[in-house]
């Protein structure tokens, strides 16, 4: 007789989390030098143009205003100046493609492509706990925007592919308990979960037998999530990491407040990266037209984010967004110092990641996207020279900025979107 | 129908040539699939077909063509003439395709419960509100802006794992028992072991047999009596008449002790038990002894035996098998036969010995006990039950042996407590539960009566059918027209009716968002609480579940002698009647009843510090006459922050300069004058008689010069254009029962939704009559 005794250990499903730290798993490990994690951050309604981009090229880099809070870290970042999709990409189109570059479809059912965090998650994805982490601030909308886009695509950067977008955890302590289910008491014990697994798995099955062609592809999914959950439960099993001190269980809830959450979010972020739950992050700051205000900072008023990119060169209002991009930048800065600071044998948790920082727009008062803001900061585990600014010739395509990420984390692609070449 | 849908195209097809040559004149130049302006290209419609196949495109182009606003005048001059010819083409083109009954049930794809509905379905099933879906990630509505919208419905790992992990916790307030089936409470528990299980269900067949059994028995306590009864017998020449005087001596019962004196006697002596004390067993064989001697060697064994049943973990092979044999003799002195029992207890108690005996061999051999197909016909009937309650229709006898077998297999090795709880999970994380089911033959068919059911309950409650749904349903009786009039009228009744106003009122007219707001200053209005924004929300979803549930008239939205509010809506709004709790007051006031004077969607169509015309104006014309305006260019000045900037500049003045701007005249004519009306009411919905400097303008003047004035003119104007709000409302609430985008073949229920409205004195449940009777309600693809 098999004896049960779920005061011993918390394991299964909800069992412990166990992810290795950096030196003892990887130290020596087939990765060892490829182990690259990648990180896509956006921020929503542009930027004031005036005030974003460096002066100088090269490593005569000058930070500008908007960016000045990357300072302490400049060495290891690169401003990419005149990257741009071909294609809409104003506030709503703007974020559903800001990762993939595809033309937004117009109507009722989603129209827009795979993106570059989810093609790196099937490459890199493929042996971590989790392929991917999405996280946000804000909640999607629903119904069209004027124009007869779907609110939603002013919601995602992460898409699996043309109809679906990847939910994202919003609240802390959900994402956390997501990446270290030790945090929680386990419901489930390990045989426990592998049986309610080949159950439902069967019952998926069962299930395809009795619905219409147009369903199928939706009872595919389902089937697939129960086999990606087997997948981790083993991965789990042998699982046997302990989580730095550093990390603490998030308080429930949603905070209140934008500066609290961003630095929740962002500390679950990391601290994914440094265990290596997952090699491939996204997050947003904020959703098209977003109706955030950031009155808490000094020198701002109190309309909403989206309203100030829509500032008519009122010099105020330009101020405020200004204030409010530069806000956003710093948190950026602050998360890449933490990343810097952690050691990776000789070198550090921001040495082997790249970390895309940017928006879809341009500048919001005109939805002028004939350029985005780009930042990437990390050395993409040595082979990426940083401090520089990359001033490219008008009209690149942001697609060569993604492939090349793909690329120097190791991802076997060659073409992504309208990419021409690759470029780091 | 298809047929008879293109003999009417083809009927409106002699207009055809003129419709090709007049595109080609004036519009392709620009909307064809190289250029592609504004994102349209009018070459699609190719053939007749093409013009349902892009449905809204078409609607788009005629009413682009017909309110003049393309061609561009710059770009193509059209006569007035060819416009005529071309608006009358596109106008009988759609006229007849929203007039013809086409009978097309659409795609009905499977619909993923929303998270309210969730949360309802597991309520449905356990009793127990549990709220789980306030950990799922949020997601947002289709393109109508519902929840319910089956079109961009997806299944992530993430969403996969709440459920999971959603239907773990409902197994923790679920318990198992193999008479009661499965019973859901309040408190999460942790499940039994196995060994518990066992221990307990052995427990209870000795509370059975109490009347067998000596109070406070115990093998340990009764060997030593037994053992000196049985040699007393032996002592005093084995006389069968003594047994029953011994037996009440010793205070045992006959049968042991006759058990005991046979195996006492039968015993070889031999122990093959290597230890001193088991050893000298022999010597209590059958002989006569002096009672002191007796008691000496019984002292001796059972001191021994006692040590090694403590040991026995220690003992090995042979040894600990040998023992186990040896114990078992001894346990089964004190062990009654089934007709010992059965002679000894009364037919009731009996029964139930029978029964634990039974469960207690299922629960140590599970798919393997000997008792499984008795046992089996218990457990069917708990998990058909549960399966029917959870999936919502009634599951193929074939599915309720597999999930039972998979019960019963998993009780072996978990114990029935766990594999009670592991079915519990597996049935929750089904998509049968997470979906709503239809089974599809590949074919357009009616939906089976419990379809039915399943689609009127999410549609008018968005919950689950209750029993008498089901009853209706399991006797096919449902689908008969006046029993489903009447079940519609009991469940409009009924309070559940409130999802409609939750759920589909709340977001078609997007009162909904006062919850979330936080565009409201809280420096000027420091009395907009998260009390006050959900008391706004429930005056806006109260007034329409009334509506609703006394199937009222629905221009009552519109306007109304009466609302419903509580203490501090009471103080806002200024009235004198109220009480602190929602009540329904009468409105002397002419300016505040309806929707339009409500300070929810007054708020939400608000700035910070001000109220806005614009914001106000595009929500009447979205919302309630379904008439979206084009999106502002980009780069356009942004209104100040409050009404009055300087003396005499109110923001209307400065709006009045904005539409001098022939880029913004076209949209702001139509936006500003349904907005400017509700400027009495401030940017928190309270009434105001001027501005802080200024005094106040509430006239809006239409296109075609007429003046709609203050909250009053507004709300007539809005009810003589009440044939747009009817048909508005009626495409809304179709794509909400319906769950998908409205397609061409759909404005025909529109139709005669509006007819019936109109017919009904505009009663609420004429319009849901019209749905529920509709073909897409009916059918499955």
């Amino acid at each position: 007789m098999e004896k049960i005794n779920r005061r011993t250990v918390l394991r299964g499903l909800g069992g412990i989390s166990l992810g290795l730290p950096w030196l003892e798993a990887m130290g020596q490990s087939r990765f060892s030098n490829k182990n690259i994690r990648l990180g896509f951050l956006q921020f929503p309604s542009g930027v004031a143009e005036h005030f974003w981009t460096p002066k100088g090229e090269g490593s005569k880099m000058e930070l500008s205003k908007s960016l000045s809070p990357l300072a302490p870290i400049v060495h290891k970042v690169n401003v990419h100046t005149g990257l741009k999709h071909n294609t809409v990409c104003n506030h709503v189109p703007g974020i559903g493609n800001f990762l993939s570059g595809c033309k937004i479809k117009k109507g009722d059912k989603f129209g827009a492509a795979k993106t570059a965090d989810q093609v790196a998650a099937d490459y890199l994805g493929k042996d971590t706990y989790l392929p991917s982490l999405e996280l946000t601030l804000t909640a999607p909308r629903s119904g069209k925007i004027d124009e007869g886009y779907l609110w939603a695509y002013g919601d995602y950067i992460s898409w699996y592919n043309e109809t679906t977008p990847v939910p994202r955890e919003r609240v802390p302590e959900n994402a956390y308990k997501r990446l270290f289910k030790g945090a929680k008491k386990s419901i489930s014990t390990h045989s426990e979960s592998k049986s309610i697994l080949d159950f439902v798995r069967d019952d998926t099955l069962r299930l395809k037998r009795s619905i219409g062609r147009e369903d199928l592809q939706l009872v595919d999914q389902y089937f697939t999530n129960v086999r990606f959950l087997e997948k981790r439960l083993e991965k789990l099993r042998k699982d046997n990491m302990t989580l730095p001190r550093s990390a603490k269980t998030p308080p429930k809830g949603i905070p209140n407040d934008f500066q609290t959450h961003a630095d929740l979010m962002l500390d679950i972020m990391v601290l994914a990266m440094q265990t290596n739950r997952t090699k491939v992050v996204s997050f947003m700051f904020g959703k098209a037209n977003s109706n955030q205000r950031f009155s808490f900072l000094p020198g701002v008023g109190n309309d909403m984010h989206h309203s100030y990119s829509h500032h008519n060169n009122n010099p105020e209002r330009i101020k405020c967004l200004e204030l409010i991009t530069r806000y956003h930048v710093s948190l950026y800065s602050k998360m890449l110092l933490k990343m810097d600071a952690i050691k990776e044998g000789d070198s550090t948790l921001l040495d082997n990641s790249l970390m895309l920082f940017g928006c879809g727009l341009w500048e919001g008062d005109r939805h002028s996207w004939n350029q985005k803001p780009l930042v990437v900061a990390g050395k993409g585990g040595g082979s990426v020279k940083t401090g520089l600014h990359h001033v490219h010739a008008q009209g690149t395509p942001m697609n060569n900025l993604l492939l090349g990420m793909l690329k120097t984390a190791g991802c076997p692609v060659n073409k992504f979107g309208d990419s021409q070449r690759a470029l780091i | 129908m298809r047929i008879l849908l293109l003999f009417f195209l083809f009927c409106v097809s002699s207009y055809g040539n003129d419709f090709l040559s007049l595109t080609k004149k004036h519009c392709i130049e620009c909307h064809n699939p190289k250029k592609e302006k504004g994102d349209v290209d009018l070459t699609l419609f190719k053939s007749q077909k093409d013009f349902y196949r892009y449905y809204d495109l078409l609607k788009d182009f005629y009413t682009q063509v017909e309110s003049g606003e393309m061609p561009p005048e710059e770009d193509s001059k059209m006569t007035a003439e060819e416009r005529k010819t071309l608006v009358d083409y596109l106008g009988s083109v759609i006229n007849k395709l929203e007039s013809s009954d086409s009978q097309i049930a659409g795609v009905t794809r499977l619909r993923r419960l929303t998270s309210y509905e969730y949360d309802n379905s597991v309520k449905h099933v356990t009793g127990l509100d549990l709220k789980l879906s306030k950990d799922f990630p949020s997601s947002g509505g289709g393109s109508e802006g519902f929840q319910n919208d089956s079109t961009i419905m997806s299944v992530s790992p993430l969403l996969f794992e709440n459920y999971l992990t959603a239907a773990e916790t409902i197994s923790t307030h679920s318990t198992f028992d193999l008479q009661k089936g499965f019973i859901f409470s309040q408190n999460p528990t942790q499940p039994e072991t196995k060994a518990e299980t066992i221990k307990k269900t052995k427990a209870k067949m000795d509370k059975v047999l109490a009347s067998l059994y000596p109070k406070n028995f115990s093998v340990k306590r009764f060997l030593p009596k037994v053992m000196e009864a049985a040699n007393e017998f032996n002592l005093n020449g084995r006389r069968s008449s003594s047994i029953k005087v011994l037996a009440k001596k010793y205070k045992l019962s006959e049968h042991i002790l006759k058990r005991a004196i046979v195996y006492f006697a039968s015993t070889t002596g031999k122990t093959i038990m290597e230890r001193d004390g088991l050893r000298s067993w022999h010597l209590l064989r059958n002989e006569k002894y002096d009672p002191e001697k007796a008691k000496e060697y019984s002292k001796v064994f059972i001191e021994a035996w006692a040590d090694c049943l403590e040991t026995i973990p220690t003992l090995e092979g042979i040894k600990k098998r040998n023992f186990q044999v040896f114990e078992n003799n001894i346990n089964s002195i004190f062990t009654f036969t089934d007709q010992e029992i059965a002679s000894s207890i009364d037919d009731k108690a009996y029964g139930k010995y029978q029964q634990l005996k039974m469960s207690l061999d299922f629960y140590v051999n599970g798919m393997q006990s000997k008792f499984k197909s008795h046992i089996a016909r218990q457990l069917i009937p708990h998990v058909r039950n549960l399966m029917f309650k959870a999936f919502r229709k009634p599951s193929s006898e074939k599915e309720v042996l597999l999930m039972t077998k998979d019960l019963m297999n998993t009780t072996k090795q978990f114990g029935i407590s766990v594999a009670a709880r592991i079915f519990i999970v597996r049935t929750f994380a089904s998509m049968k539960f997470t979906y709503r089911h239809e089974n599809k033959i590949g074919k357009p068919t009616r939906v089976t009566d419990y379809e039915l059911a399943n689609r009127l309950s999410y549609f008018l409650w968005a919950s689950p059918p209750d029993e008498e749904l089901l009853k209706l349903a399991e006797e096919k009786k449902l689908s008969e027209p006046k029993i489903l009039e009447d079940q519609v009228k009991r469940m409009l009744k009924n309070r559940k009716s409130s999802g409609l106003a939750k759920y589909f009122a709340a977001h078609w007219l997007k009162f909904n968002d006062i919850l979330y707001h936080e565009g409201v200053s809280l420096e000027k209005f420091p009395m907009f609480t998260k009390e006050l924004a959900r008391d706004m929300w429930l005056e806006s979803a109260i007034c329409f579940e009334y509506i609703v549930k006394s199937d009222r008239s629905v221009l009552e939205i519109i306007d109304s002698d009466y609302t419903f509010v509580n203490g501090r809506l009471r103080d806002l709004y200024g009235l004198e009647d109220g009480i602190m709790k929602f009540t329904k007051v009468k409105l002397k006031d002419k300016n505040r009843g309806g929707i339009t004077g409500q300070a929810s969607v007054l708020t939400l169509t608000s700035a910070a510090l001000r109220t806005s015309p614009i914001l106000r104006g595009n929500w009447v014309n979205q919302a309630l006459l379904g008439t979206p305006t084009p999106p502002a260019p980009a780069n356009v000045e942004p209104l100040p922050d409050e009404e009055v900037v300087s003396k005499n500049l109110t923001l209307k003045k400065q709006l009045e300069a904005h539409r001098n701007n022939p880029q913004c005249k076209g949209c702001h004519q139509k936006i500003d004058p349904l907005g400017f009306p509700l400027e009495h009411f401030d940017p928190i919905g309270r009434w105001r008689n001027k501005y802080e400097k200024a005094p106040i303008d509430a006239h809006g003047e239409t296109i075609d010069g007429k003046t709609i004035d203050g909250p009053q003119g507004l709300k007539k104007y809005l009810l003589k254009n009440k044939e747009n709000f009817l048909k508005h409302m009626s495409r809304k609430l179709l794509a909400y029962a319906l769950g998908r985008s409205i397609e061409y073949y759909d404005f025909y229920v529109i139709n005669q939704m509006v007819a019936s409205l109109k017919k009904e004195d505009y009663r609420f449940s004429s319009m849901v009559f019209q749905i529920v009777n509709s073909y897409q309600f009916q059918h499955k693809n």
